[in-house]
């Protein structure tokens, strides 16, 4: 299409492009924020069977041990539904290669019951990262469908097929890239940046504050890069499926 | 283990390639360097939010802007806090700083010396 063409019914670049990039992260954040809220969910029910079990008179140490062992079972299948990002970020906040044993949980918490207190608690600093990732998600998500179906619904007849295509594209494009972008940009903030010159003062956060940052920033860049790929793509394959003539004999 | 994992580890790997601080002495060695304590230009405590629950940290800063990082999970933690109290170099004893600090509004670090 032209950019006269494309001027006629279409946004400014700017805002597709921008439209895009926050497209390909939001979908990141979004996904990794409902990840979250299933595995503080799960972590809230483990709570309340923990909370029954402080009731009793008699803690036995079996039982504590099944809900540290269902709490590392809960930790690591949560992560591995995470996106890449996302599992690199909590990586850095909390390694799942070493989880705590009830030993090792008795010997910093000295009691069943200390232990029994926090088993399905969470990490607060990440639930309200979450929230503001969920928030900020869904809110660039829906930005990027509104942009697609204008876009769509304001072309041409004869161009509607053609400008839906490189809208599927853009779509597929910017979240495959914005994904692989966000971790690659976490993974190489995270690298760069030095872990002894993060001041936690502010809190934890900090910890990885360069990966979140550089995930974020690489993200969206990467996001607005693929969109546009995609978005050329898809209207060439149109393009490329609509015009084919069979030459008959 | 997927690619994504593989990565992952290694960068982490990458990122802890320093390994933890030990003590010696009256000294804290990271990174292959030694920092004498009486040398820290700041100390501070905080608790930092980790898995189901909070972990006491201590936060020692030198001149050369060294930041150096040390929390109750850390083999040299004991020593670290009983060489602070030896030289006398936070305002008040480890009972009563790790008492304010749990006692305390959570992510409210406290400024222990210098």
């Amino acid at each position: 299409m032209s950019e006269l063409e494309l001027s006629l019914y279409n946004y400014s670049a700017a805002i597709t492009t921008t439209t895009s990039g926050a497209f390909g992260i939001g979908s990141n954040l979004s996904w990794d924020a409902y990840q979250r809220d299933v595995y503080n969910q799960l972590n809230e029910a483990l709570q309340k069977q923990a909370n029954l079990l402080r009731q009793r008179a008699h803690i036995d140490a079996a039982e504590v041990g099944a809900l540290v062992e269902q709490r590392n079972t809960i930790l690591a299948e949560s992560r591995s539904r995470l996106s890449p990002f996302g599992k690199l970020y909590s990586e850095i906040l909390k390694s799942s290669a070493d989880p705590p044993s009830l030993e090792k949980l008795l010997k910093q918490k000295g009691s069943l019951e200390a232990v029994l207190e926090s088993v399905g608690k969470t990490r607060a600093v990440v639930n309200r990262l979450t929230v503001t990732m969920k928030v900020a998600g869904n809110g660039m998500i829906a930005l990027q469908v509104v942009v697609s179906v204008v876009l769509i619904a304001m072309a041409p007849p004869k161009k509607r097929g053609e400008v839906a295509a490189g809208q599927a594209g853009a779509v597929i494009g910017g979240a495959g890239f914005g994904w692989a972008g966000a971790w690659a940009g976490c993974a190489t903030a995270a690298a760069l940046a030095s872990p002894s010159l993060a001041v936690p003062f502010i809190g934890e956060i900090t910890d990885g504050g360069a990966c979140l940052t550089g995930g974020i920033i690489s993200g969206f860049g990467f996001g607005m890069l693929g969109s546009s790929w995609g978005q050329k793509a898809g209207e060439d394959a149109y393009i490329g499926a609509t015009r084919l003539h069979w030459i008959s004999q | 283990m997927s690619l994504v994992d593989w990565v992952n580890r290694r960068v982490i790997a990458f990122m802890r390639r320093d390994g933890k601080p030990v003590l010696a002495g009256d000294r804290i060695v990271v990174e292959g360097l030694r920092y004498a304590l009486e040398d820290a230009t700041g100390i501070a405590a905080y608790e930092a939010d980790v898995y189901a629950g909070r972990l006491v940290c201590l936060l020692l800063t030198f001149a050369d802007g060294k930041l150096i990082r040390v929390s109750q999970e850390d083999a040299c933690w004991n020593d670290l806090v009983a060489a602070l109290d030896r030289l006398g170099l936070t305002r008040v004893p480890s009972s009563e700083w790790i008492l304010q600090l749990i006692s305390g509004v959570h992510n409210t670090p406290i400024a222990l010396g210098k």
